[in-house]
């Protein structure tokens, strides 16, 4: 047998020649970390706990309609005879609430522990901006927000669908639903998104965070209903009718004619209003209710000035940071 | 690539100040391929320094250019740097693997072997399933490290890499840095541990209050610090004789009788050196040794930071 040559084996620097990918590789990097930190993925059962329970608090809204619907029996006489028949509006109007919950508890654990812990620098000496770290952790936050509302909403649709006496001609009645659910659903989880990253950024301890999201919700809402209660309205449009040449609501407010424009800093309000709009319903809250008097596209303008806002703090509170 | 004289680095008229504070003045100096150190007291600039290197401080003034381009704002320069920051951290949860993982495709990196190979690199293949939360100091430092190593750098930066690590850590390190060194790469240390510089740093960089003190081997600083003169220990057979015949060289300046030796200050090394043995032989006796006491690393530190 002939004895193989003599070798010698390289035990020194291994050089890497595998392929590099570019920037997009990093970027793609750090969104499934952020998925995975909000999912609790790669943890502990713990830190599952609450993403699932959230989960099941978006869906059981839905699950909740659904029944109801499979009780009202006849959808189209019940929506004639004025009984509530739960639709997509009214599921945003309580999701937005659990999306709430969802952003105070989540977020601060998502930028929270990467500075507490020192953790940033792991990205920022990487093929990564500062920028491309807020928008990816950003887009990972949203992506999970958007998939708790879809969820509820996809549930919904399905639930109304089977539960109607003819399914396919509810689908063929109902499918301009579609686009505006799926507009809606953004809308709502890009502000919610946005709006407690920004608070996040700025309170490093989770609890605090959470606090300050929840307290702010609550005490600005509250404030702002209290403020923007009408006494005496005349709903005119209930009365004469739609008509171009008058408002279709006139009421007597406590703090006067500024209490429309009070309305617009309620939180709720900036989701409720655009998702009032869009499904062309009448909001419930006082603070909406006095938005509502305003011209349509100033509910659109202040949702901007809601998103825009807290982005700009968001990223004035990382170009600051020094390592 | 490096620069047009081969240097890697290279920093020029640097400054930055915060207010009134000025944290690093007026700093020029060049890194090439190899193991070079960067001392200094706390306080001294040495991390502001790095920041500049690693392009996350613009400097006030000045430029620093890594691999032959601009460094600051130059995100893809990342993927040919390694940099390990003193005070960055890891998340507890996470494997030292995924945390290796997770830095290699920060940098591009999808190739499990990569991974394999900088987890092996530091010695933590045994352990590199287990949550980071539950590693020692020295193996959360090793698995920084895998981390800064596993997209292969051509330039590492390591602020304080040796925190925390035990003596066989550092002996292990040593080797490490010493192949990535013969490699051709070019690996830059921040370093209190003075011994551990000395014995892997080709080339150390002084820094004191916010200015470059002193830069080089540090053999050759010390030999250039002429307010300083060398502390050398004789033995020989004849002390007393030895020490007579020593006070007329015009090198020495003092002779003292210690502990079985003679202590002899001189400003003129390379001449006492010739010289001693050659007294020696002249009155009969035996030169067992002659040692310079004061050229380690250390004491060159401790002069140039008293200076």
């Amino acid at each position: 047998m002939r004895q193989p040559g003599a070798e010698v084996f390289d035990l020194g620097y291994q050089r890497y020649t595998g392929p590099r990918e570019g920037r997009n590789r990093a970027r793609w990097a750090l969104f499934e970390n952020g998925v995975r930190t909000l999912l609790g993925i790669g943890r502990g059962g713990k830190a599952k706990i609450l993403p699932v329970l959230l989960f099941i608090s978006a869906i059981t809204p839905a699950v909740v309609f659904v029944v109801i619907l499979a009780f009202i029996g006849d959808l189209a006489a019940a929506v004639e005879e004025g009984d509530f028949v739960p639709g997509p509006a009214d599921y945003y109007g309580i999701v937005a609430v659990v999306l709430v919950l969802f952003g105070a508890i989540m977020a601060p654990e998502l930028l929270g522990p990467d500075r507490r812990d020192n953790v940033l620098p792991l990205y920022l000496v990487r093929p990564l901006t500062t920028l491309d770290y807020l928008v990816v952790r950003l887009l990972a936050f949203a992506v999970i927000a958007l998939a708790l509302v879809y969820s509820g909403q996809a549930v919904l649709f399905a639930g109304q669908a089977f539960t109607s006496d003819e399914p396919l001609q509810y689908l063929r009645d109902n499918w301009a639903d579609i686009p505006r659910i799926l507009l809606v659903g953004a809308v709502i989880s890009l502000f919610i998104s946005v709006a407690t990253l920004a608070v996040s950024a700025y309170v490093v301890r989770r609890a605090v965070a959470a606090a300050v999201i929840i307290g702010a919700y609550i005490v600005i809402g509250g404030v702002v209903d209290g403020l923007t209660f009408a006494e005496n309205c005349t709903d005119f449009e209930a009365d004469f009718g739609e008509s171009p040449f008058f408002e279709d609501r006139e009421c007597d407010y406590l703090i006067g004619d500024f209490a429309p424009y009070l309305g617009l800093l309620q939180p709720a309000g900036v989701t409720d209003n655009i998702n009032a709009l869009v499904f062309d319903l009448d909001p419930q809250s006082p603070a909406s209710l006095a938005v509502s008097e305003l011209p349509d596209l100033t509910p659109v303008a202040a949702y901007l000035v809601w998103v825009i806002v807290p982005a700009a703090m968001l990223w004035n509170r990382y170009r600051r940071i020094r390592l | 690539m490096t620069t047009a004289n081969g240097a890697s680095v290279e920093v020029q008229a640097v400054s930055k100040w915060y207010g009134n504070v000025v944290a690093v003045n007026d700093v020029s100096f060049e890194i090439y391929p190899g193991v070079t150190g960067i001392l200094g007291p706390n306080g001294a600039g040495k991390t502001t320094l790095l920041s500049m290197m690693s392009g996350l401080l613009r400097p006030s003034q000045g430029h620093v250019r890594v691999l032959g381009e601009e460094v600051v704002g130059n995100v893809g320069l990342y993927g040919r740097i390694g940099i390990m920051l003193e005070h960055d951290a890891l998340y507890p949860f996470m494997t030292g693997r995924s945390f290796v993982d997770l830095a290699a495709k920060l940098q591009g990196v999808s190739d499990p072997d990569a991974v394999e190979w900088a987890i092996g690199a530091v010695n933590l293949l045994d352990a590199q399933d287990r949550p980071t939360g539950q590693y020692s100091r020295g193996m959360r430092q090793r698995i920084r490290l895998a981390a800064t190593i596993v997209h292969d750098p051509e330039l590492l930066i390591l602020d304080e890499p040796l925190n925390g690590t035990d003596p066989r850590q550092r002996v292990e390190f040593a080797d490490f840095v010493a192949r990535m060194s013969a490699a051709g790469k070019t690996v830059l240390i921040s370093s209190h541990i003075l011994e551990e510089v000395e014995a892997l740093a080709d080339r150390i960089l002084l820094v004191v209050s916010g200015k470059l003190a002193a830069a080089g081997n540090h053999r050759e600083i010390r030999e250039k610090l002429d307010e300083r003169p060398f502390v050398v220990r004789l033995v020989a057979e004849k002390q007393r004789e030895m020490a007579a015949a020593l006070v007329g060289l015009d090198a020495v300046e003092s002779v003292r009788l210690e502990d079985g030796a003679i202590e002899v200050t001189t400003r003129n090394l390379a001449d006492l050196q010739r010289s001693a043995p050659r007294l020696a032989r002249d009155i009969g006796s035996r030169l067992y040794r002659i040692e310079p006491m004061d050229d380690s690393l250390e004491s060159v530190f401790s002069y140039v930071v008293q200076r």
